[in-house]
């Protein structure tokens, strides 16, 4: 599936992963690889299955069935098999970024204080190495050190997710799931965050898992796409081919309702009832 | 060209706050062309939404309208200024849900939970019309269909919950133009939604515009939903207007740099693996912080543009 | 890159934001409930002479004036006939027999006049329990001060509302004291641990709040044994208010617990590796106090209704031990409003404590809100 990866170079195998709300499938037989350095983009839409699905990858929720492999520095491990405890090593390697600036940061703690807490779990016990490697991710996501004494409502939307992006690669993770990372934010913050994640993805060689509900992002941002449609992979594979060579109904109908920023492009969507979705 | 069917002018409005007085708008001036479909676009605090609650008088304390004026001209009657009518002025009853009506982002806090469909559309008939019950329910089960929902005798006595988002922002949209309204506001009515839904409700409003010939004010963040409503465009950024003009002038050839960024920041527009430009790197030294006035050259747009700009774009 | 340079220029209001912490934003906004802020203060005040009781009331609780029997509150008076005195002063009482009504009726002789001295001598009290001393915030010199007038035993109804609210405004914080701790833990743990721990609480909570609470209070402090010391019926007071009113507090932290349990930054922490007792701790203690604080306080008035109720009843506190319940038992019937309605006063006091706890609690709820700016951007 990993078309011209090398060997060796997969981070990520999921394999038959399900999970169920009450008798409800929200994620059926959901296989994907990921190589190093890739950004595979989930797309969908509401009720599709693709925030589950990252979480169960990130063990945010317990899938009910099928694998999570990963590759880790130690070689291959079993996600899904491992216990709340045994994951903590391997938390390092990956990391999620939210949706929500707001809702994603503790109101109650210093930008300091959230940015050193991954290194304090993890065991980093002197705080001037936490202070300066605080200070230098800081720099990284382009916000001022003054900002460390600041809670979280002192910022704005497009800094509090700079700041959600600098907690996620604090432990400097091999895997970072996007989950709508920048769905929430204004067109011209938004082109900020995605520059910045494309320039810290060739800096730092980090793979993204990027869910997204909008199109035009995932074109832009993601080497592979997986469309969802209720729980179930739809179509996989390059984004030219998918943009531009779309094999299957659900995902013309997607591709056709995308409304064109050229006025003399015409919206026309595709029928759903007459493809029979 | 007939008038305007609302003309706004140098419209302010202030927010008090704990530290001050905050200026929401200021000096906004455009007209509402009759019969045609005028987008106002912009980013979160521009005033877009502001905008439209001052045309329906609907600015709560601690915000306040502190000048201009918004003229409504209806097809029959004299036209007067919305922002002078007093607060128990029967023509603003008329005005609101009358002859202006009001899509809102999300369906649902439109809609009354614990009364079906066909009672909600009907009232919002008997409200403004003295006609009897049952002529209300027919009319409201007429217009329904024109929105699109099927098999009406069912769905009349069905409630809000038993909807899809789409299905409700179609009740509402039937709820809104039952009474003929001139003018129709829609605030970002599909950004709640799904893309493929959305592209529903984007031709359901586009044809039912082009069937019953009001004037809609259509206010979205997203450039996409602009090309493909609009016939007019404009252009908002911190309480101001910066640009004016029909639909292919202002993104097809966007004279103020502002406007530029924002259709170079998005990614639909800009190729894949190329960066997407920011508002700062297209906008420069350009200083879009200080006002400078609305000017309107020979084709018919106005632009707000520092005097130096404003002699380069003239010439060309 | 610069590319964070495109925010706009801060305004005044966000100048201030940056600056400060979560709980001067949570003062801001409580502070723009000018009642809150008000029922605060009287809340303090009350606390504060209820605290100190024994020296702001010029008498004990039990201490008789029979020269005064039901007699009307008194002025404090500054014009005597011959001009301005800057010592306050009152007028002493002339009593007569009214013929007709066989009542006592009370007129002030301008002949008796009794000067106010501060912090002079008068009954002896011991301050907590710990500190014997005869001093008072007031006296009357050379004879005698009612304020709220006096009841049929001749006693000083100002001083025993100060002495009753020492046991009532106590009772209420006590009560909810417990009420948290019973609360929290039954809310936390359901809430925390979810699946058939929070159905059994859950179904145990629904069965405590479908009993009548009254017939219950009633058969619980029947229950109590006469021969208790005016304390331990105090405690055994407290304790059955609260074992009634945890119910509703551990709904709420249950609530609070399983919505912020699904918060992004408590699933970050998650994700980041962070241990239980972390999440708990750092995550989601700190966010969820505040609402709990606010449902504390919403709750005291509950407590104070209840021992009202009980004692007015006459089966939660009883005399000797003055509460505002007690107090107000007195007032039982039609006469007491018609001939000495100034009886009433520790009802007013009920009402003014309960008003200040609901407005305080409405305050606090908004300021709890981390998300509102209270009007700073």
């Amino acid at each position: 599936m990993n078309e011209g990866a090398p060997a060796g170079a997969e981070l990520l195998e999921v394999r038959g992963l399900s999970k169920f709300f009450g008798d409800v499938a929200a994620v059926e037989r959901v296989s994907l690889d990921l190589a190093r350095a890739e950004t595979l983009g989930v797309v969908g839409e509401s009720g599709s299955g693709k925030t589950t699905l990252a979480r169960c990858i990130l063990r945010a929720i317990d899938p009910d069935a099928g694998s999570v492999r990963f590759n880790s520095a130690n070689g291959w491990t079993s996600l899904h098999s491992l216990k709340e405890k045994e994951l903590v090593p391997l938390r390092r390697e990956m990391q999620m970024i939210f949706q929500d600036p707001f809702s994603s940061l503790n109101p109650r703690m210093t930008v300091q204080q959230i940015l050193e807490e991954p290194l304090l779990i993890h065991g980093e016990r002197k705080r001037g190495k936490r202070v300066a490697a605080v200070r230098e991710m800081l720099s990284r996501v382009q916000l001022g050190a003054d900002a460390l004494t600041r809670y979280p409502h002192a910022f704005s939307g497009g800094q509090r997710q700079r700041i959600g992006i600098a907690r996620a690669l604090m432990l400097r993770p091999s895997l970072v799931v996007c989950d709508e990372s920048v769905s929430a934010l204004d067109v011209s913050v938004q082109a900020q965050i995605i520059n910045l994640l494309e320039d810290l993805q060739a800096e730092l060689g980090l793979t993204y898992l990027f869910v997204a509900h909008d199109l035009a992002v995932v074109r832009h941002i993601c080497d592979r796409v997986l469309v969802m449609h209720r729980g179930r992979v739809v179509e996989t594979g390059t984004v030219e081919d998918v943009f531009e060579r779309p094999r299957q109904d659900y995902t013309r109908l997607l591709l056709s309702a995308i409304p064109s920023p050229d006025p003399d492009v015409p919206l026309k969507p595709l029928d759903r009832a007459t493809l029979n979705l | 060209m007939t008038a305007p069917v609302l003309a706004i002018r140098d419209l302010a409005v202030e927010f008090k706050t704990d530290t001050g007085v905050t200026p929401a708008l200021s000096g906004v001036s455009f007209d509402v062309p009759r019969g045609q479909v005028t987008a106002i676009v912009g980013e979160s605090g521009s005033g877009k939404s502001v905008t439209a609650n001052c045309v329906m008088r609907l600015v709560q304390p601690p915000g306040r309208i502190t000048g201009g004026s918004i003229r409504f001209a209806p097809d029959a009657g004299d036209a007067f200024d919305v922002v002078k009518l007093a607060d128990r002025d029967p023509r603003l009853y008329d005005l609101r849900g009358g002859h202006i009506s009001m899509v809102f982002q999300e369906p649902m806090t439109a809609l009354s939970p614990v009364h079906d469909i066909g009672g909600q559309v009907a009232e919002a008939i008997l409200c403004h019309r003295d006609i009897g019950k049952e002529a209300a329910r027919a009319e409201a089960a007429q217009m329904l269909e024109r929105v699109g929902l099927d098999d009406m005798e069912r769905r009349m006595g069905m409630y809000p919950f038993e909807f899809s988002g789409g299905m409700r922002q179609r009740v509402v949209i039937a709820m809104a133009l039952v009474c003929h309204p001139e003018v129709l506001i829609c605030d970002e009515p599909t950004t709640a939604l799904d893309v493929t839904i959305q592209a529903e409700i984007l031709t359901l409003i586009r044809s039912l515009q082009h069937e019953l010939g009001n004037s809609v004010i259509f206010i979205t963040h997203d450039l996409g939903v602009v090309a493909q409503i609009a016939d007019h465009v404009v252009v908002m950024y911190q309480g101001r207007v910066l640009e004016i003009g029909t639909v292919r002038q202002v993104l097809k050839q966007p004279l103020h740099p502002y406007t530029r960024g924002l259709l170079q920041a998005i990614p639909g527009v800009v190729p894949p693996g190329e960066r997407l430009a920011t508002i700062a790197s297209v906008v420069g030294d350009a200083d879009i912080e200080t006002p400078h006035p609305l000017v309107a050259l020979a084709d018919g747009r106005q632009v707000s543009l520092p005097p130096a700009q404003l002699r380069r774009v003239a010439r060309s | 890159m610069s590319d964070a340079t495109a925010a706009p220029p801060p305004a005044r209001g966000e100048a201030l934001l940056a600056t400060v912490t979560p709980r001067q934003l949570a003062w801001r906004r409580f502070k723009r409930h000018r009642l809150a802020l008000v029922s605060a203060v009287v809340l303090g005040v009350l606390y504060l002479l209820a605290l100190f009781c024994e020296l702001v009331a010029p008498y004990s609780p039990q201490t008789r004036n029979v020269a005064a029997i039901n007699a009307p509150p008194m002025g404090i008076r500054f014009f005597h006939t011959d001009g301005f005195h800057l010592r306050p002063f009152v007028y002493g009482y002339d009593m007569r027999v009214n013929p007709d009504t066989w009542m006592r009726e009370y007129t002030p002789n301008v002949g008796k006049r009794y000067p106010l001295r501060f912090f002079a001598s008068g009954d002896e009290h011991t301050l907590w329990n710990l500190l014997p001393s005869t001093r008072h915030l007031f006296v009357a010199e050379g004879g005698y001060i009612h304020l709220f007038g006096t009841d049929q035993l001749g006693r000083d109804v100002f001083s025993r509302i100060l002495y009753g609210a020492r046991v009532s405004l106590s009772i209420g914080v006590a009560g909810v004291v417990l009420t948290f701790v019973l609360g929290i833990l039954f809310g936390g743990v359901a809430g925390y641990l979810g699946g058939i721990t929070d159905r059994a609480v859950q179904w145990f909570i629904a069965v405590l709040l479908a009993l009548p609470t009254l017939p219950l209070w009633m058969a619980l402090s029947a229950a109590l044994p006469v021969s208790w010391s005016p304390l331990a019926v105090y405690f055994g007071v407290t304790v059955i208010l609260s074992l009634l009113g945890w119910p509703y507090l551990a709904r709420q932290v249950r609530g609070r617990f399983l919505a912020l349990r699904q918060e992004d930054f408590v699933i970050a922490g998650r994700l980041l590796g962070a241990g239980r007792m972390r999440v708990i701790l750092r995550h989601m203690l700190p966010n969820f106090m505040s609402h709990t604080i606010t449902a504390a306080t919403l709750a005291v008035p509950f407590m104070i209704l209840g021992e009202t109720a009980l004692s007015f009843l006459g089966i939660g506190l009883r005399p000797p031990v003055v509460s505002w319940g007690v107090l107000m038992q007195q007032a039982q019937n039609w006469q007491v409003i018609v001939m000495t309605p100034w009886l009433l006063l520790p009802g007013l006091f009920v009402i003014i404590a309960v008003t200040a706890f609901n407005l305080l609690g409405d305050g606090l709820r908004d300021a709890a809100d981390p998300y509102n700016t209270g009007g700073l951007e």
